[in-house]
């Protein structure tokens, strides 16, 4: 079974119209994010979030004038699981009315059972996360990605050369870029994905990372292969044929792992939903970006530096000869 | 689906490819036998957790359970040692880290406080309250830009005998001294408490220099927990129970239970009979039925009509002419309370020892109303910190005065040292003046008798009065060696010295939740396994089931290093896995795309298979290490759960260079040798 022929796809050469649509995804990304706000899961923000269920199903209406009741303000309530019996509570640290610390679910609770006489419930889940710790794991998570590029570059400009491991990286941050956009900008409108920026999809993000950067390395291992092969063609031919020599492969394993994820996204749970659906919009831009960013931007990079090194004295051409020899 | 014949004997091959491979054969073998050993504490652990779920909550069960838990116990606890651990968002528990309030510590330290001290207390919160840099030097520096200007030093604030001249250096090293021991201290406490709770698999670690993480599985209700692990610590000095008068509370308890109808508990005794000599007994106990079933109720008629002493005589008369199991059989029912007390008696020190399982038995024997009333006025029972036996902990039991001669609060200070007499181990505890004179009059009225010192009512030791101790500077000898001289030191501190500590993140997760996200998870798993297992073989027919083979063989290591590393399986840990098959999957993919495209070039089989396998390599090992890079930085960076995923994509990915290149290459140079057509990549 096989499900291409050879194909011969000029993808180098439309590359400036995807560079377009990459910079609008990314830039409304972060626009949507910064207008509407970040919402920061438990372990990120702070704050305490018990999760019950209940035997029979309950109003949020109900819930907050219980909560209100207990003179705590400013909780959010939401459904959580399959019906409305599931329910989830939380308080933000420092939100009027919560008490410091692990009192807060105790104070809940009460709330809640004061609220709820006859419909019990049972704790599911309760997590309870000071501030400190919050702000430890936002900055944790920003110092992951930034290392996990640093050390991919270094790698990169080893083992190929600077301007691809350059690409890569910008490739890398694109795709964390456009899934944070996709996460927080879906996260708006459809709640039941469970997109909020929490420790779970710090590991979507760093996946998307090696993810993504697998992908570029195999086409640029293929380049270069093909550029001691077929040393008469142009730097653009043999990005493109390498590109399409290594589609077939792209595809189908993009494609396999687009599978698995979307059973995990159907059929694993809650707290595996959120996961499994940003890694699904990474594997989509992690294989889109290793040609239309990854590898673009090489290309640009090491023709503007040629069409440099022409118009420089021969002596200063020197220094950037490793730049042009393969090229 | 194909099967791979491997053969049976090398020898018969006429062709080289067996040969070439004999070694990477061997190491394959090898690796999956490894795998599958590695994995059997896992699976037995699984059967035995089955069969003891199967017990229900009836009293009868409950029984049965200790009765299962006695005979198979050890067997479960090594087991689960080396089986995979589940982390607690898979089976449930409560997590929690605590961080000791080093501030409120020095706070509490200082002699005297003004509006100079604050302001600096202060400026070290604000900075403390975004920095994971240790606190004292903090303190010392605020203080040298606050306080130094107006003329302050430390020790102005503080006074510490050890400091010596009291400049500044030596305040902050003995505050920081003090800081120190106060986070040991608070994490014996915890240690001790939770111990007391008999929970199973408690993990209690130090993180950093003052945090504390907790993790307790199967727990679910988070305010018995803040009891435990907030509440103030209780340390108290309390004289040990006569001999005399702790052998008639063990007569009253013995006729008490001997003449008790509640049938289950008797059961228990049985069972815990059993287990004295299981094979032996169970003979002996047919012809007592029979036999000793007369003189059983007669003895228990004489011992209701007359006092201890002539029951005492009915048992004598009872056991005559009995078996060696039968006397065992008949003391087990007429002192069913001294019977499980002497198991573990000491003759030679008149010491009791108990193993954990006994301990609970007489805990939840004595803490028995009924029983409680026959004894509560006069004395307590306690138990001793775990000593470490060969295959469990044992403890010791010890009879206390109900009351305490003195608590805590009135230590002022306490060290450990080695004695300048005879180089052993000793502490030496400093009292304050209300402390001094009670302790004088209780060390005199009391020679030669044991005092235990009692933390949250745990024994940490009890030492003999050798002397009346007139001005409260009491040295205690005899110590094991100086960890657990330090110990003691830790401990009678903590009486008057407590260690703040706060609860700054916790979470609970109720074991339901952990159940249900368990099978989703689980089968999840098993669904993408399958859509890519059948993706493969379709699309790749040959080729595509080898990949299969080698992706099984590569979930069967990387279980297996989870389990022999002591490594925990979360739910992110799951994902993990899956991600790692795509992995995997991919790296096959790469290898069979470049020999599809070898063999388009019109290159012979063998050939494309060389040249695929050869230069799909390099892209394959950049991938696999680019992604093992991520995996790194996230487990360093990452906490808990997130952590669990990176430790399952290094394995994973680390495992798959192997399985993917190495196995499937071997499974099809022995396919070469039996039949070349059997090999299609589609």
């Amino acid at each position: 079974m096989r499900f291409f022929r050879k194909t011969n796809i000029d993808f180098i050469g439309k590359r400036r119209t995807w560079y377009i649509v990459s910079i609008t995804v990314t830039v409304a990304g972060i626009l949507f994010a910064m207008i509407r706000g970040v919402e920061y899961g438990i372990d990120f923000a702070g704050g305490t979030e018990v999760q019950l269920q209940f035997q029979k199903d309950v109003k949020i209406d109900d819930m907050r004038q219980a909560l209100d009741a207990a003179a705590i303000r400013g909780a959010e309530v939401k459904y959580y699981g399959k019906d409305e019996a599931g329910v989830l509570i939380r308080v933000r640290e420092g939100a009027q009315g919560a008490a410091a610390g692990a009192e807060a679910t105790k104070k809940v609770l009460a709330a809640v059972e004061k609220g709820f006489p006859n419909n019990k419930s049972q704790l599911l889940q309760e997590q309870h996360i000071g501030p400190k710790i919050g702000a430890e794991l936002r900055v944790k998570a920003f110092e992951a990605v930034f290392f996990t590029c640093v050390v991919i570059l270094i790698y990169l400009a080893f083992r190929f050369r600077f301007v691809y491991g350059l690409g890569a990286v910008i490739a890398i941050l694109h795709d964390v870029l456009v899934a944070f956009a996709f996460a927080v900008i879906c996260n708006g409108f459809v709640p039941w994905l469970n997109l909020e920026m929490n420790s779970t999809l710090l590991a979507a993000f760093l996946t998307i990372v090696g993810f993504s950067v697998n992908d570029t390395v195999i086409i640029f291992d293929r380049i270069r292969e093909d550029q001691k092969k077929y040393k008469g063609q142009t730097l653009k031919e043999i990005m493109n044929r390498a590109i399409n020599e290594t589609l077939p492969r792209t595809i189908i394993t993009s494609g396999t792992v687009f599978l698995t994820l979307l059973v995990l996204f159907i059929w694993g749970g809650e707290v595996l939903r959120g996961f499994a659906f940003t890694m699904l919009i990474g594997v989509i831009t992690g294989t889109y970006s290793s040609i239309f960013v990854a590898s673009a931007i090489a290309f640009d990079w090491l023709e503007k530096d040629k069409n440099k090194t022409a118009s420089l004295p021969v002596g200063q051409r020197s220094m950037s000869k490793r730049a042009t020899a393969t090229a | 689906m194909m099967v791979i014949h491997f053969p049976h004997n090398f020898q018969s091959l006429r062709i080289p490819y067996v040969k070439k491979n004999r070694a990477k054969i061997i190491i394959i073998v090898l690796c999956i036998v490894g795998a599958i050993y590695g994995l059997i504490p896992t699976y037995q652990s699984q059967t035995m957790k089955g069969e003891l779920d199967a017990f229900g909550n009836s009293p009868a069960d409950s029984l049965k359970k200790v009765k299962w838990l006695h005979d198979n116990g050890d067997d479960l606890k090594s087991a689960n040692a080396k089986a995979i651990k589940l982390g607690l968002d898979l089976r449930g528990g409560i997590y929690v880290t605590m961080e000791v309030d080093v501030l409120k510590f020095i706070e509490e330290q200082a002699l005297q406080k003004d509006d100079i001290f604050d302001a600096v207390l202060k400026a070290t919160e604000k900075e403390e309250a975004t920095s994971e840099n240790p606190i004292v030097p903090m303190f010392v520096q605020h203080f040298t830009e606050l306080a130094k200007p107006k003329g302050k030093s430390l020790a102005n604030y503080f006074y510490f005998a050890d400091a010596g001249a009291g400049d500044d250096k030596a305040i902050q090293a003995s505050l920081q001294k003090g800081v120190d021991e106060a986070v040991d201290r608070a994490i014996e406490i915890i240690r001790n408490r939770i111990d007391q709770f008999g929970l199973t698999e408690p993990t209690i670690q130090k993180q950093g220099s003052r945090r504390i993480i907790i993790e307790l599985p199967g727990v679910g209700d988070p305010t018995q927990v803040h009891q435990l692990l907030q509440g103030t610590a209780q340390l108290e000095f309390r004289l040990l129970k006569d001999p005399a008068l702790v052998q008639k509370v063990f007569d009253r308890i013995d006729k008490h239970l001997a003449g008790d109808t509640s049938l289950a508990f008797n059961k228990t005794l049985d069972s815990m009979a059993k287990r004295v000599d299981s094979s032996a007994l169970a003979a002996a106990k047919s012809a007592d039925t029979a036999k000793a079933k007369g003189t059983d109720s007669s003895a228990k008629a004489m011992a209701a009509l007359t006092p201890e002493d002539s029951a005492r005589r009915a048992d004598s008369i009872a056991t005559i002419g009995m078996t060696k199991e039968q006397k065992q059989a008949h003391e087990l029912k007429m002192h069913p309370f001294t019977a499980v007390l002497y198991k573990g008696f000491d003759q030679k020190n008149s010491q009791f020892y108990v193993t954990e399982a006994d301990r609970n038995l007489i805990k939840s024997m004595v803490s028995r109303p009924d029983i409680k009333a026959l004894y509560v006025d006069e004395m307590s029972f306690m138990f001793s910190r775990p000593f470490p036996g060969k295959t469990e902990n044992y403890y010791q039991l010890y009879f206390l005065n109900s009351q305490p001669e003195l608590t805590g609060k009135v230590i002022t200070d306490a060290r450990a040292d080695i004695s300048q007499q005879d180089g052993r181990p000793e502490v030496t505890m400093q009292m304050d003046d209300d402390g001094t004179r009670v302790w004088r009059r209780v060390t005199k009225s009391n020679l030669k008798k044991q005092v235990a010192i009692v933390l949250d009512s745990v024994i940490y030791s009890a030492p003999t009065v050798q002397g009346e101790i007139p001005n409260g500077n009491s040295q205690i000898t005899g110590i094991g060696d100086i960890t657990e001289a330090n110990l003691l030191k830790i401990v009678l501190k903590a009486g008057a010295l407590p260690a703040p500590v706060k609860i700054i993140q916790e979470s609970v997760v109720g074991p339901s939740l952990g159940a249900d996200s368990i099978s989703k998870g689980t089968w999840s798993i098993i669904w993408s396994l399958l859509v890519v297992v059948l993706f493969m073989g379709m699309y790749y027919v040959t080729g595509g089931v080898v990949a299969d083979l080698a992706v099984m063989i590569n979930l069967l290591f990387t279980a297996a290093v989870l389990a022999t590393f002591g490594a925990t399986l979360t739910l992110p840990g799951m994902a993990g896995l899956v991600l790692t098959v795509g992995i995997a999957v991919d790296a096959n993919v790469l290898i069979y795309e470049r020999i599809r495209e070898e063999l388009a070039l019109g290159k012979s089989l063998k050939l494309a298979m060389d040249d695929g396998y050869r230069r799909a390599f390099a892209p394959i090992f950049d991938g696999h290490l680019t992604a093992f890079f991520s995996g790194v930085i996230l487990y360093s960076f990452g906490t808990g759960t997130v952590q669990g995923f990176a430790v399952t994509l290094m394995i994973g990915i680390a495992a798959s260079l192997f399985t993917a290149i190495v196995i499937t290459r071997v499974i099809f140079d022995l396919m070469m040798d039996r039949n070349e057509g059997m090999i299609k990549f589609g």
